[in-house]
């Protein structure tokens, strides 16, 4: 009687321990699916090199330009890949940098307070380094002047890679 | 599957999805009850009662858990909610088995585990970011060779079981090796932070001395201290930190060849390693000798069959070194192979965790140091349940967590508290903007 009522102690042991695996497996589960990073038509606004060849079934991209403020008005993260995949929306003035009020907050110790500038000029995006310490990238290069961008354009700022779609 | 046809939706940040803390108070409850359950069948099974003590020690086991949580909750908010519950999984079934195996180690053991849970939270107060870590690598190389040295020292060192691997300072033993994984982990990292570039870009006979430096002092660490567990482990994690580093699979080829030209060196070299190779190859040729270790690990593994035979039934006792060294051999006779599958799927879970904060660490230092880590728990898991279960020959280590050994405990628990440090980090690294979040 009381190795039976062992035995099925036992199992229920094993059934706990099993059980706590599987929400240690669920936990992961909806964490790895929360960060998925969503797919941004970003790169259907650089067709002419890889357009043809790489989206088989695709439809043709309807090359968009900046006209109808749709395409190159969002920032989408590309690294760390923590965050890659947000999004953030252009207003007529995007602050990024350290400090809670800027438009995108970076927690990063490279990145000073109020670190750079995504701003609108003649209906076109400009970005400018704002005195920065560590300084913003702009497709690998270092911004020493407000610059014209658009679509597929890459900012950086600390290890920080946005992209404009 | 068009991009177009998906709007893009705002996405909220992994750290408002997901309350992680939530998450761990769930699994930390499920782990108590576990704990709780082993425990009063380990008792019931021994001496047919429920144990005279089960309140202090459901008591001890739930405050310790709850401290360690709490520690959690202010220090690394958002951080992995799986590194805690499981550890304490294994440090629970591991202490069940061990008092049950000798009751006078249980008390010891118990301690233990609260200065290990004391360095876990001490580590998670006094660092609040791993990159400071960074700018010690050489000293924390310095100190690890050090650390490694100290049983060598006549009048410190202690040789115990055939292996120089503990220091004695007054009445406390401890093994200064454990400790040294740690600093090494984080000196290799540090190191192949600053090479890394120059490994990526062009790849010399000249930029593999590290290798060879790390593989003679292994063999240093082999020869001198006799403990081939350790020196395994660490040219280990040197090959795979480098190669991640350096991104080539050159480096795990030379890696591998040096790795069995070393191993044939020592086999042709040393008696003790030759004995060790054969009792592997052919343990029951001395069955009631040389291989009576293995033999009775395999015949206990064997009795417990599906399910086991039941915590406190089983007879793990006849096995020497069941509470250290084969302590998984004793958790297969009496939980079986549901049991004994389930250890390793926690540290399956375990080093999953591990890799994961690696992959998303956004610095080169965190990314090499948190792999690092994780290979040390892989490894050193799969070189003793390799060597219970006949895969590889036998190397006294201890399994983490579980095993008893006081130096092992406290330093995995640091290990852990650094690979939930930096999780933590990772996770709160960028909050969405007010507006779009």
């Amino acid at each position: 009687m009381t190795d039976q009522f062992l035995f099925l102690l036992r199992l229920g042991l094993l059934a706990i321990v099993y059980l706590t695996f599987f929400r240690v497996l669920r936990a992961v589960w909806v964490e790895l699916r929360t960060e998925n990073p969503v797919v941004v038509p970003g790169p259907a606004a650089v067709p002419a090199t890889n357009g043809a060849s790489t989206h088989a079934g695709a439809p043709p991209p309807a090359a968009p330009v900046d006209d109808d403020g749709e395409a190159g008005s969002r920032l989408v993260v590309i690294t760390p890949p923590t965050v890659a995949g947000q999004v953030f929306e252009l207003q007529a003035e995007t602050t990024i940098g350290r400090a809670s009020n800027c438009a995108v907050v970076i927690d990063d110790a490279r990145v000073s307070k109020v670190h750079a500038r995504i701003f609108q000029h003649d209906g076109r995006w400009m970005v400018e380094d704002l005195r920065s310490t560590n300084g913003t990238l702009v497709n690998d290069h270092v911004l020493d002047h407000p610059e014209n961008v658009g679509p597929g354009d890459r900012i950086q700022v600390g290890e920080h890679v946005m992209e404009l779609a | 599957m068009t991009a177009t046809e998906s709007p893009p939706t705002h996405l909220v940040s992994p750290l408002l999805a997901m309350k992680p803390r939530r998450v761990e108070t769930g699994l930390l409850v499920m782990v108590g009850v576990a704990v709780a359950v082993a425990y009063g069948l380990a008792s019931f099974g021994t001496n047919d009662a429920i144990p005279a003590n089960l309140g202090p020690f459901l008591l001890w086991m739930f405050g310790l858990g709850a401290v360690a949580h709490l520690a959690n909750r202010h220090f690394a908010s958002a951080a992995d909610p799986v590194f805690l519950p499981i550890s304490l999984l294994l440090n629970g079934l591991g202490y069940v088995v061990i008092t049950r195996l000798d009751g006078s180690l249980a008390a010891l053991q118990s301690t233990w585990t609260a200065i290990g849970i004391g360095g876990y939270i001490a580590t998670l107060l006094f660092l609040p970011r791993v990159r400071v870590i960074e700018q010690y690598r050489y000293l924390l190389g310095v100190g690890g060779l050090l650390l490694l040295m100290i049983p060598l020292v006549p009048g410190l060192g202690t040789e115990i079981n055939g292996a120089r691997i503990w220091a004695s300072v007054g009445p406390i033993n401890f093994q200064p090796g454990e400790f040294a994984k740690l600093t090494l982990a984080a000196f290799f990292a540090g190191y192949l932070v600053d090479s890394r570039e120059l490994l990526r870009s062009r790849l010399e006979l000249r930029d593999l001395a590290p290798i060879g430096i790390a593989w003679a002092g292994s063999l240093g660490v082999m020869v001198f201290q006799r403990d081939l567990g350790s020196s395994l482990l660490f040219f280990t994690l040197f090959v795979v930190v480098l190669w991640v580093a350096s991104e080539r699979w050159v480096v795990l080829a030379v890696g591998a060849v040096l790795f069995f030209a070393g191993a044939f060196a020592a086999w042709t070299m040393f008696d003790h390693v030759q004995k060790r190779v054969d009792i592997w190859l052919d343990p029951f040729a001395d069955p009631k000798g040389d291989g009576f270790q293995i033999v009775e690990g395999s015949f206990a593994l064997a009795d417990g069959g599906l399910t086991g035979t039941g915590l406190g039934q089983g007879e793990p006792g006849r096995i020497p070194f069941a509470e250290t060294d084969f302590i998984f051999a004793a958790i297969g006779e009496e939980l079986g192979l549901a049991g004994s599958a389930a250890v390793l799927m926690a540290f399956l879970l375990l080093i999953g965790s591990g890799l994961r904060v690696s992959l998303r660490a956004d610095r080169v230092f965190e990314k090499l140091f948190a792999l690092g880590l994780t290979t040390l728990l892989a490894v050193q898991t799969f070189v003793i349940v390799g060597g219970v279960l006949r895969i590889v020959p036998l190397t006294g280590i201890t399994l983490p967590f579980v095993s008893y050994g006081g130096s092992s405990l406290v330093a995995n628990y640091v290990l852990l508290a650094l690979l939930v440090r930096m999780s933590h980090e990772q996770r709160v690294s960028i909050r969405p903007a007010k507006g779009t979040a």
